[in-house]
Protein backbone atom coordinates (compact mmCIF):
# COMPACT_ATOMS: atom_id res chain seq x y z
CA UNK A 1 0.00 0.00 0.00
CA UNK A 2 1.40 3.40 -0.94
CA UNK A 3 1.89 6.11 1.66
CA UNK A 4 -0.84 8.22 0.11
CA UNK A 5 -3.41 5.42 0.24
CA UNK A 6 -2.42 4.67 3.83
CA UNK A 7 -2.91 8.34 4.76
CA UNK A 8 -6.34 8.33 3.16
CA UNK A 9 -7.33 5.23 5.11
CA UNK A 10 -5.97 6.70 8.33
CA UNK A 11 -7.96 9.87 7.81
CA UNK A 12 -11.12 7.89 7.11
CA UNK A 13 -10.59 5.85 10.25
CA UNK A 14 -9.96 8.94 12.36
CA UNK A 15 -12.99 10.75 10.97
CA UNK A 16 -15.18 7.76 11.81
CA UNK A 17 -13.58 7.73 15.27
CA UNK A 18 -14.26 11.41 15.90
CA UNK A 19 -17.79 11.04 14.54
CA UNK A 20 -18.41 8.21 17.00
CA UNK A 21 -18.83 5.49 14.40
CA UNK A 22 -16.03 3.13 15.50
CA UNK A 23 -16.60 -0.09 17.37
CA UNK A 24 -14.54 -1.07 20.41
CA UNK A 25 -11.90 -2.96 18.39
CA UNK A 26 -11.32 0.04 16.11
CA UNK A 27 -11.16 2.35 19.11
CA UNK A 28 -8.50 0.14 20.70
CA UNK A 29 -6.50 0.08 17.47
CA UNK A 30 -6.63 3.87 17.27
CA UNK A 31 -5.61 4.27 20.91
CA UNK A 32 -2.60 2.00 20.37
CA UNK A 33 -1.50 3.85 17.23
CA UNK A 34 -1.90 7.24 18.86
CA UNK A 35 0.71 6.19 21.39
CA UNK A 36 3.13 4.62 18.94
CA UNK A 37 2.67 6.53 15.65
CA UNK A 38 3.51 10.26 15.83
CA UNK A 39 2.35 10.92 12.28
CA UNK A 40 -0.99 9.27 13.05
CA UNK A 41 -1.23 11.31 16.26
CA UNK A 42 -0.57 14.51 14.29
CA UNK A 43 -3.38 13.65 11.86
CA UNK A 44 -5.64 13.01 14.81
CA UNK A 45 -4.79 16.42 16.28
CA UNK A 46 -5.42 18.14 12.95
CA UNK A 47 -8.80 16.51 12.63
CA UNK A 48 -9.66 17.40 16.21
CA UNK A 49 -8.87 21.04 15.43
CA UNK A 50 -10.90 20.86 12.26
CA UNK A 51 -13.92 19.48 14.09
CA UNK A 52 -13.52 22.09 16.81
CA UNK A 53 -13.42 24.82 14.18
CA UNK A 54 -16.58 23.51 12.52
CA UNK A 55 -18.30 23.72 15.88
CA UNK A 56 -17.80 27.48 15.75
CA UNK A 57 -20.55 27.60 13.15
CA UNK A 58 -23.37 29.16 15.14
CA UNK A 59 -26.50 27.07 15.42
CA UNK A 60 -29.20 28.57 13.20
CA UNK A 61 -31.81 30.42 15.18
CA UNK A 62 -35.22 28.84 14.79
CA UNK A 63 -38.01 31.42 14.31
CA UNK A 64 -40.23 31.60 17.39
CA UNK A 65 -43.51 31.03 15.60
CA UNK A 66 -42.24 28.48 13.09
CA UNK A 67 -44.73 25.81 14.14
CA UNK A 68 -47.72 28.16 14.00
CA UNK A 69 -46.67 29.58 10.64
CA UNK A 70 -46.11 26.12 9.24
CA UNK A 71 -49.56 24.98 10.35
CA UNK A 72 -51.07 28.14 8.85
CA UNK A 73 -49.20 27.51 5.59
CA UNK A 74 -50.47 23.93 5.45
CA UNK A 75 -54.06 24.97 6.12
CA UNK A 76 -54.05 27.77 3.56
CA UNK A 77 -52.38 25.64 0.90
CA UNK A 78 -54.78 22.77 1.53
CA UNK A 79 -57.76 25.08 1.20
CA UNK A 80 -56.28 26.68 -1.93
CA UNK A 81 -55.63 23.29 -3.49
CA UNK A 82 -59.18 22.20 -2.72
CA UNK A 83 -60.54 25.38 -4.30
CA UNK A 84 -58.37 24.99 -7.40
CA UNK A 85 -59.39 21.36 -7.73
CA UNK A 86 -63.02 22.36 -7.40
CA UNK A 87 -62.63 25.03 -10.08
CA UNK A 88 -60.77 22.67 -12.38
CA UNK A 89 -63.52 20.07 -11.97
CA UNK A 90 -66.14 22.73 -12.67
CA UNK A 91 -64.36 23.77 -15.84
CA UNK A 92 -64.13 20.19 -16.99
CA UNK A 93 -67.77 19.63 -16.27
CA UNK A 94 -68.85 22.76 -18.21
CA UNK A 95 -66.58 21.72 -21.06
CA UNK A 96 -68.31 18.42 -21.55
CA UNK A 97 -71.72 19.59 -20.47
CA UNK A 98 -72.11 21.90 -23.45
CA UNK A 99 -72.25 19.17 -26.15
CA UNK A 100 -74.31 17.04 -23.83
CA UNK A 101 -76.77 19.86 -23.49
CA UNK A 102 -76.92 20.10 -27.25
CA UNK A 103 -77.61 16.38 -27.53
CA UNK A 104 -80.26 16.55 -24.84
CA UNK A 105 -81.94 19.46 -26.51
CA UNK A 106 -81.90 17.67 -29.86
CA UNK A 107 -83.38 14.55 -28.28
CA UNK A 108 -86.17 16.55 -26.67
CA UNK A 109 -86.96 18.22 -29.96
CA UNK A 110 -87.12 14.86 -31.72
CA UNK A 111 -89.37 13.38 -29.05
CA UNK A 112 -91.69 16.34 -29.19
CA UNK A 113 -91.79 16.14 -32.95
CA UNK A 114 -92.58 12.44 -32.85
CA UNK A 115 -95.39 13.06 -30.40
CA UNK A 116 -96.92 16.12 -32.03
CA UNK A 117 -96.72 15.39 -35.77
CA UNK A 118 -99.30 12.55 -35.77
CA UNK A 119 -101.72 14.79 -33.95
CA UNK A 120 -101.21 17.52 -36.45
CA UNK A 121 -101.90 15.08 -39.31
CA UNK A 122 -104.93 13.61 -37.53
CA UNK A 123 -106.67 16.91 -36.93
CA UNK A 124 -105.95 18.44 -40.32
CA UNK A 125 -109.45 17.62 -41.76
CA UNK A 126 -108.70 19.17 -45.12
CA UNK A 127 -106.34 16.35 -45.93
CA UNK A 128 -106.97 12.63 -46.50
CA UNK A 129 -106.49 10.72 -43.26
CA UNK A 130 -104.93 7.59 -44.59
CA UNK A 131 -103.91 5.91 -47.80
CA UNK A 132 -107.05 3.79 -47.95
CA UNK A 133 -109.31 6.74 -47.52
CA UNK A 134 -107.26 8.80 -49.90
CA UNK A 135 -107.62 6.21 -52.63
CA UNK A 136 -111.33 5.71 -52.10
CA UNK A 137 -112.03 9.39 -52.02
CA UNK A 138 -110.18 9.86 -55.27
CA UNK A 139 -112.14 7.07 -56.90
CA UNK A 140 -115.48 8.32 -55.75
CA UNK A 141 -114.73 11.92 -56.46
CA UNK A 142 -117.51 14.39 -56.18
CA UNK A 143 -120.19 11.75 -56.77
CA UNK A 144 -119.87 10.49 -53.26
CA UNK A 145 -122.92 10.85 -51.08
CA UNK A 146 -122.65 9.51 -47.59
CA UNK A 147 -126.39 9.10 -47.37
CA UNK A 148 -126.40 6.74 -50.26
CA UNK A 149 -126.45 3.12 -48.93
CA UNK A 150 -124.31 1.93 -51.80
CA UNK A 151 -121.38 3.81 -50.37
CA UNK A 152 -121.67 2.16 -47.00
CA UNK A 153 -118.41 0.59 -46.06
CA UNK A 154 -117.97 -0.44 -42.42
CA UNK A 155 -114.23 -0.05 -42.65
CA UNK A 156 -113.90 3.40 -44.05
CA UNK A 157 -117.27 4.92 -43.38
CA UNK A 158 -116.35 6.62 -40.10
CA UNK A 159 -113.24 8.10 -41.64
CA UNK A 160 -114.97 9.16 -44.82
CA UNK A 161 -117.53 11.04 -42.82
CA UNK A 162 -114.69 13.31 -41.77
CA UNK A 163 -114.16 14.46 -45.36
CA UNK A 164 -117.84 14.80 -46.14
CA UNK A 165 -117.99 18.54 -45.70
CA UNK A 166 -115.70 18.95 -48.69
CA UNK A 167 -117.26 16.27 -50.95
CA UNK A 168 -120.98 16.18 -50.15
CA UNK A 169 -123.46 18.66 -51.49
CA UNK A 170 -125.07 20.78 -48.83
CA UNK A 171 -128.59 19.92 -47.79
CA UNK A 172 -131.07 22.70 -48.58
CA UNK A 173 -132.60 24.24 -45.53
CA UNK A 174 -136.00 25.84 -45.63
CA UNK A 175 -135.82 29.08 -43.83
CA UNK A 176 -139.18 30.69 -42.98
CA UNK A 177 -139.67 34.16 -44.18
CA UNK A 178 -139.15 36.85 -41.66
CA UNK A 179 -141.57 39.66 -41.09
CA UNK A 180 -139.20 42.43 -40.44
CA UNK A 181 -139.00 43.65 -44.00
CA UNK A 182 -140.52 47.09 -44.47
CA UNK A 183 -144.02 47.21 -45.79
CA UNK A 184 -144.83 43.63 -45.00
CA UNK A 185 -146.29 43.73 -41.52
CA UNK A 186 -148.10 40.57 -40.42
CA UNK A 187 -151.83 40.66 -40.23
CA UNK A 188 -153.31 41.33 -36.83
CA UNK B 1 -38.39 9.42 17.84
CA UNK B 2 -40.13 9.77 21.18
CA UNK B 3 -39.58 12.19 23.99
CA UNK B 4 -41.74 10.93 26.85
CA UNK B 5 -41.26 14.18 28.75
CA UNK B 6 -43.04 16.24 26.16
CA UNK B 7 -44.87 13.77 23.98
CA UNK B 8 -45.43 10.09 24.70
CA UNK B 9 -46.33 9.25 21.12
CA UNK B 10 -43.89 7.83 18.59
CA UNK B 11 -43.57 9.32 15.11
CA UNK B 12 -45.62 6.47 13.68
CA UNK B 13 -48.31 7.00 16.31
CA UNK B 14 -48.54 10.65 15.39
CA UNK B 15 -48.63 9.90 11.66
CA UNK B 16 -51.39 7.39 12.23
CA UNK B 17 -53.35 9.87 14.30
CA UNK B 18 -52.82 12.55 11.67
CA UNK B 19 -54.16 10.20 9.00
CA UNK B 20 -57.15 9.51 11.20
CA UNK B 21 -57.94 13.21 11.30
CA UNK B 22 -56.32 14.25 14.57
CA UNK B 23 -55.55 17.92 13.91
CA UNK B 24 -53.01 18.13 16.73
CA UNK B 25 -50.83 15.24 15.61
CA UNK B 26 -49.10 17.07 12.75
CA UNK B 27 -48.39 20.03 15.01
CA UNK B 28 -46.72 17.67 17.47
CA UNK B 29 -44.51 16.27 14.71
CA UNK B 30 -43.55 19.77 13.58
CA UNK B 31 -42.77 20.75 17.14
CA UNK B 32 -40.66 17.64 17.58
CA UNK B 33 -38.50 18.18 14.51
CA UNK B 34 -38.46 21.95 14.18
CA UNK B 35 -35.04 22.56 15.75
CA UNK B 36 -33.00 19.89 14.02
CA UNK B 37 -34.76 20.09 10.67
CA UNK B 38 -34.60 23.87 10.53
CA UNK B 39 -30.91 23.76 11.49
CA UNK B 40 -30.24 21.28 8.70
CA UNK B 41 -32.13 23.39 6.17
CA UNK B 42 -30.51 26.64 7.25
CA UNK B 43 -27.03 25.16 6.94
CA UNK B 44 -27.78 23.31 3.75
CA UNK B 45 -29.39 26.26 1.98
CA UNK B 46 -27.24 28.89 3.67
CA UNK B 47 -30.32 31.11 3.91
CA UNK B 48 -32.64 31.14 6.90
CA UNK B 49 -35.54 32.66 4.95
CA UNK B 50 -35.28 30.03 2.26
CA UNK B 51 -34.91 27.41 4.99
CA UNK B 52 -38.20 28.49 6.53
CA UNK B 53 -40.00 28.28 3.17
CA UNK B 54 -38.57 24.82 2.61
CA UNK B 55 -39.45 23.78 6.15
CA UNK B 56 -43.09 24.76 5.62
CA UNK B 57 -43.24 23.08 2.22
CA UNK B 58 -41.70 19.95 3.70
CA UNK B 59 -44.44 19.55 6.27
CA UNK B 60 -47.07 20.46 3.70
CA UNK B 61 -45.73 17.53 1.68
CA UNK B 62 -45.82 15.33 4.78
CA UNK B 63 -49.47 16.28 5.20
CA UNK B 64 -50.34 15.66 1.55
CA UNK B 65 -48.45 12.36 1.33
CA UNK B 66 -49.41 11.06 4.76
CA UNK B 67 -51.73 8.41 3.34
CA UNK B 68 -48.88 6.99 1.27
CA UNK B 69 -46.44 6.77 4.16
CA UNK B 70 -45.63 3.22 5.26
CA UNK B 71 -46.18 3.26 9.00
CA UNK B 72 -43.87 0.27 9.43
CA UNK B 73 -40.94 2.41 8.23
CA UNK B 74 -39.11 5.14 10.08
CA UNK B 75 -40.49 8.62 9.77
CA UNK B 76 -37.27 10.60 10.18
CA UNK B 77 -35.40 9.46 7.03
CA UNK B 78 -38.62 9.99 5.04
CA UNK B 79 -38.97 13.51 6.46
CA UNK B 80 -35.36 14.38 5.72
CA UNK B 81 -35.59 12.99 2.20
CA UNK B 82 -38.53 15.29 1.51
CA UNK B 83 -36.72 18.22 3.10
CA UNK B 84 -33.47 17.62 1.19
CA UNK B 85 -35.30 17.32 -2.12
CA UNK B 86 -37.29 20.46 -1.44
CA UNK B 87 -34.15 22.31 -0.44
CA UNK B 88 -32.32 21.31 -3.63
CA UNK B 89 -35.28 22.41 -5.73
CA UNK B 90 -35.52 25.72 -3.89
CA UNK B 91 -31.82 26.42 -4.29
CA UNK B 92 -31.94 25.67 -7.99
CA UNK B 93 -34.97 27.91 -8.42
CA UNK B 94 -33.32 30.73 -6.61
CA UNK B 95 -29.95 30.08 -8.22
CA UNK B 96 -28.43 32.40 -5.76
CA UNK B 97 -25.54 30.21 -4.68
CA UNK B 98 -22.49 30.63 -6.91
CA UNK B 99 -20.54 27.52 -7.67
CA UNK B 100 -17.36 27.57 -5.68
CA UNK B 101 -14.43 26.52 -7.81
CA UNK B 102 -12.50 23.79 -6.09
CA UNK B 103 -9.72 21.47 -7.07
CA UNK B 104 -10.51 19.74 -10.35
CA UNK B 105 -10.44 16.35 -8.69
CA UNK B 106 -13.57 17.25 -6.66
CA UNK B 107 -15.63 16.34 -9.67
CA UNK B 108 -16.08 12.80 -8.39
CA UNK B 109 -16.82 11.57 -4.91
CA UNK B 110 -14.28 8.80 -4.97
CA UNK B 111 -11.32 10.81 -6.16
CA UNK B 112 -9.67 11.83 -2.91
CA UNK B 113 -6.05 11.37 -3.77
CA UNK B 114 -5.29 15.00 -4.51
CA UNK B 115 -6.55 15.88 -1.02
CA UNK B 116 -4.42 13.34 0.77
CA UNK B 117 -2.01 15.99 1.84
CA UNK B 118 -4.66 18.39 3.10
CA UNK B 119 -4.22 17.30 6.67
CA UNK B 120 -0.46 17.31 6.52
CA UNK B 121 1.29 19.82 8.70
CA UNK B 122 -0.42 21.59 11.57
CA UNK B 123 -3.99 22.78 11.49
CA UNK B 124 -4.55 25.49 14.07
CA UNK B 125 -7.25 24.96 16.65
CA UNK B 126 -9.90 27.57 17.43
CA UNK B 127 -8.19 28.34 20.73
CA UNK B 128 -5.15 29.55 18.83
CA UNK B 129 -7.05 32.46 17.33
CA UNK B 130 -9.68 34.73 18.81
CA UNK B 131 -12.89 32.88 18.09
CA UNK B 132 -15.03 36.00 17.96
CA UNK B 133 -18.20 36.72 16.01
CA UNK B 134 -16.19 37.44 12.88
CA UNK B 135 -14.56 34.03 13.10
CA UNK B 136 -17.92 32.36 13.53
CA UNK B 137 -19.24 34.13 10.44
CA UNK B 138 -16.11 33.07 8.58
CA UNK B 139 -16.74 29.46 9.56
CA UNK B 140 -20.34 29.78 8.42
CA UNK B 141 -19.11 31.10 5.08
CA UNK B 142 -16.62 28.25 4.72
CA UNK B 143 -19.40 25.71 5.22
CA UNK B 144 -21.77 27.59 2.94
CA UNK B 145 -19.18 27.58 0.20
CA UNK B 146 -18.67 23.84 0.21
CA UNK B 147 -20.11 22.06 -2.81
CA UNK B 148 -23.79 21.29 -2.32
CA UNK B 149 -23.40 17.52 -2.12
CA UNK B 150 -20.60 17.77 0.46
CA UNK B 151 -22.43 20.39 2.49
CA UNK B 152 -25.54 18.22 2.58
CA UNK B 153 -23.70 15.17 3.90
CA UNK B 154 -21.58 17.18 6.34
CA UNK B 155 -24.67 18.84 7.79
CA UNK B 156 -26.62 15.61 8.15
CA UNK B 157 -23.80 13.47 9.47
CA UNK B 158 -21.82 15.93 11.57
CA UNK B 159 -24.10 18.77 12.65
CA UNK B 160 -27.28 16.68 12.88
CA UNK B 161 -25.48 13.56 14.09
CA UNK B 162 -27.34 11.28 11.72
CA UNK B 163 -25.95 7.73 11.27
CA UNK B 164 -24.23 7.11 7.94
CA UNK B 165 -26.87 4.66 6.81
CA UNK B 166 -29.66 7.16 7.51
CA UNK B 167 -27.76 9.78 5.54
CA UNK B 168 -27.47 7.31 2.67
CA UNK B 169 -31.20 6.59 2.84
CA UNK B 170 -32.00 10.28 3.00
CA UNK B 171 -29.97 11.35 -0.03
CA UNK B 172 -30.49 8.10 -1.93
CA UNK B 173 -26.80 7.32 -2.33
CA UNK B 174 -24.64 4.32 -1.43
CA UNK B 175 -22.93 4.24 1.95
CA UNK B 176 -19.51 4.55 0.33
CA UNK B 177 -20.57 7.72 -1.44
CA UNK B 178 -21.75 9.22 1.83
CA UNK B 179 -18.40 8.52 3.48
CA UNK B 180 -16.34 9.82 0.59
CA UNK B 181 -18.43 13.01 0.42
CA UNK B 182 -18.10 13.51 4.15
CA UNK B 183 -14.35 13.02 4.11
CA UNK B 184 -13.98 15.35 1.14
CA UNK B 185 -16.07 17.98 2.94
CA UNK B 186 -13.93 17.76 6.07
CA UNK B 187 -10.71 17.97 4.10
CA UNK B 188 -11.98 20.94 2.14
CA UNK B 189 -13.10 22.70 5.29
CA UNK B 190 -9.73 21.95 6.93
CA UNK B 191 -7.95 23.54 3.98
CA UNK B 192 -10.06 26.70 4.17
CA UNK B 193 -9.85 26.88 7.95
CA UNK B 194 -6.08 26.54 7.90
CA UNK B 195 -5.81 29.31 5.32
CA UNK B 196 -8.10 31.56 7.37
CA UNK B 197 -6.40 30.85 10.73
CA UNK B 198 -2.94 31.52 9.36
CA UNK B 199 -4.02 34.85 7.89
CA UNK B 200 -5.79 36.00 11.03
Amino acid sequence: MSNENRHIQDEALLIDFLMGHCDSDQQQTIADRLETDPEFAQRHRNLEHTFAAMKLDPAPRVPDDLVARTMSHINSQTQLDALLTQQATGKDRSAWRSPRQWISAAAIVLLLAAAVLPWISKFNTGQPVGPGVDTKADILGSTYNPNDPKFEDPETQPQLIMIVPRLAAPDPIDVPKTHDEPGEMPDQ
Amino acid sequence: MTDPKTNPYSDSDLMRRHRDGDELALGMLIQRYKDELFAFLARFTGDSHLAEDVFQDTFLQVHLKADGFDLSKRFKPWLYTIAANKARDAMRKRSRRPTVPLDASMGTDDDAKSFASTLEGNIPGPDEISANLETRHAVRTMINELPEAQREVLTLAYFNGMPYQDVADTIGAPLGTVKSRLHAAIREFAKRWTHYARET
